[in-house]
């Protein structure tokens, strides 16, 4: 029976993914956008076994923020047994830095020796769920912590698929205590390209797992959607967010934004959507607040004109 | 999954629109990492032509390290293997000169922060005690690229001036085939990559140091060549640039 680890933090508020044009202001400490970041998210991978200036603005941002690690070369689906070195390194990160969560992805990277850099899709049967499970309760028992995992968007189905993805989440969670990471966006392009029902999965997906949540943009590239997070978040997509908030209350979420990154303020205005998305959908219900939304809504109704 | 492999890492094109996205990726992260760590390379060969042979390495060498900042190590060889093969390249080994500085600037670049508990206290010297280099440093020696003039040049200032004419034409005349070779070492200030020329006693001497042999050995080798004040003031000289940072005595090391 695999240990367990609690999936609790005291992450709250919609955080932003850090970008090397945006550090300047990040670490001033009278810019007002800065004021309004809660949490930062820095993509792990960028700061392993690595000094100089990656290691220090890492270390004055800490200073700074809360932080999360998010990683992309964990590689929890290979086939090959799972990455030791790669998870002590990532420890080694995480106890000097202490992020309140750290996450990756449900995917594969590694073939072998090889490694693609990029998170593959993985076969959703019975047989890689208990592997899996084994290896998720590997990564968390070296790193003292739990992890969570993200569904990832994907271009390609596995024909031999037996579990949805949402289930296969599920399973994974109550079996080793990890957590979900949810992308909405990912959802919503794996929706038009795969097929996935949305309802469904979202009426499937347990969110007592689920601990945050990601909103990025993707582009049309012919016949499918790609997950580039190069643009902004698609109506659809804060629709689903919408939907999710409505339903299961606030979850901590990120604005990620990789590639054209737009300007810190620019991308502060996302920030501040998913924000009022979560002020109106949190207190839709409550009638006491009624005469506030009233008011705040009138707010942003004048400002917008 | 196996076979799924087998389709991304393939080549050429599928015709399948969504393994061609993962195609896509499997290349594209690879060639953004030689892009990153071979910049001046690329600045001397032209875009169109760094891609090409980009690709072309891209499609022997495949990537085995977490990190993509580690990606790209053969490259140079890769460089040198191909020149005579290659019409576009003959008479441009300079390049390989340039792509071994690229990797090891960008080494220096990402390197690990040193212990800050190594310092130069250790007070009763013995036969294991040895020069400890920082963990930034790092060494090129120059077969096709006559560098004698430029000394502690930045490596800013060496990629910018590739674009920059006055440079651009001093390295001209020194691009073809050199006799003698140019020791240069590669560190870290701050967080500015800067590369120093060295003569070839100062080469010698870091290659002692890297060995890490005993301080006595070193100073022993030393003495053959300088006076004890210029011994000093060589030893000061890579104190303050951070590139000696300190004395150590490991447990249990041979020499």
């Amino acid at each position: 029976m695999p240990h367990t680890f609690k999936t609790e933090s005291k992450l709250q508020g919609v955080g932003i993914g850090l970008r090397t044009l945006h550090l300047a202001e990040l670490l001033d400490p009278s810019n007002a956008l800065a004021k309004k970041v809660p949490w930062l998210e820095i993509l792990t991978d960028n700061y392993l076994n690595v000094g100089g200036f990656y290691a220090a603005h890492l270390k004055a941002l800490g200073e700074r923020y809360p932080l999360t690690f998010h990683g992309v070369g964990l590689s929890i689906g290979s086939e090959s047994s799972l990455n030791i070195d790669y998870v002590k390194t990532l420890k080694k990160l995480a106890d000097k830095h202490k992020p309140l969560w750290i996450s990756d992805h449900l995917s594969w990277s590694n073939h072998q020796e090889q490694r693609s850099h990029d998170l593959l899709p993985l076969p959703y049967t019975e047989k890689n769920l208990k592997r899996i499970c084994l290896q998720v309760s590997e990564a968390q028992n070296i790193l003292e912590r739990p992890l969570l995992l993200e569904n990832i968007s994907a271009y390609y189905e596995h024909p031999d698929n037996t579990l949805n993805e949402a289930s296969f989440l599920n399973e994974l969670c109550a079996e080793t205590g990890c957590g979900i990471l949810l992308d909405a966006n990912n959802l919503y392009v794996n929706h038009k390209n795969l097929g996935y029902d949305i309802d469904l999965y979202l009426d499937t997906l347990n969110f007592d797992y689920v601990k945050q949540l990601h909103l990025g943009g993707h582009e049309q590239r012919e016949a499918l959607l790609v997950d580039t997070h190069g643009a902004s978040i698609c109506i659809e997509v804060w629709e689903i967010y919408r939907r999710i908030i409505s339903q299961h209350g606030d979850i901590a979420t990120l604005i990620e934004w990789d590639n054209n990154v737009p300007t810190l303020d620019f991308l502060m205005i996302e920030r501040d959507k998913a924000e009022s998305i979560v002020l109106e959908e949190t207190h839709r219900s409550d009638t006491k607040l009624a005469p506030v939304m009233q008011k705040y809504n009138a707010a942003l109704l004048l400002a917008d004109q | 999954m196996d076979y799924f492999w087998q389709e991304i890492s393939d080549a050429s094109l599928s015709e399948h629109l969504n393994i061609q996205v993962y195609q896509t990726n499997f290349q594209g992260a690879k060639l953004k990492a030689l892009d990153g760590n071979f910049s001046l390379t690329k600045k001397l060969l032209g875009e169109p032509f760094f891609i090409a042979i980009s690709k072309h390495f891209i499609s022997h060498v495949n990537s085995v390290n977490d990190s993509l900042n580690i990606y790209g190590k053969e490259f140079p060889d890769f460089l040198k293997a191909i020149i005579p093969h290659n019409p576009n390249l003959l008479g441009k080994d300079f390049i390989i000169d340039a792509a071994q500085l690229d990797w090891e600037v960008m080494q220096s670049y990402f390197a690990i922060d040193d212990d800050p508990n190594i310092n130069w206290q250790i007070t009763n010297q013995s036969e294991n005690t040895y020069l400890v280099l920082a963990s930034h440093v790092h060494f090129v020696n120059f077969q096709y690229i006559d560098l004698s003039k430029l000394k502690n040049i930045s490596f800013d200032d060496l990629a910018a001036g590739i674009s920059s004419h006055n440079l651009m034409k001093d390295l001209e005349e020194k691009l073809s085939q050199t006799t003698t070779i140019s020791y240069l070492v590669v560190y870290r200030v701050d967080f500015e990559v800067h590369v120093m020329q060295l003569n070839k006693s100062e080469h010698e001497l870091f290659l002692l140091l890297q060995a890490r042999k005993s301080i006595f050995k070193v100073e022993e080798f030393l003495l053959t060549l300088y006076t004890p004040e210029q011994i000093s003031t060589l030893i000061s000289k890579f104190k303050t640039a951070g590139i000696l940072i300190g004395i150590r005595e490991p447990e249990n090391e041979e020499f």
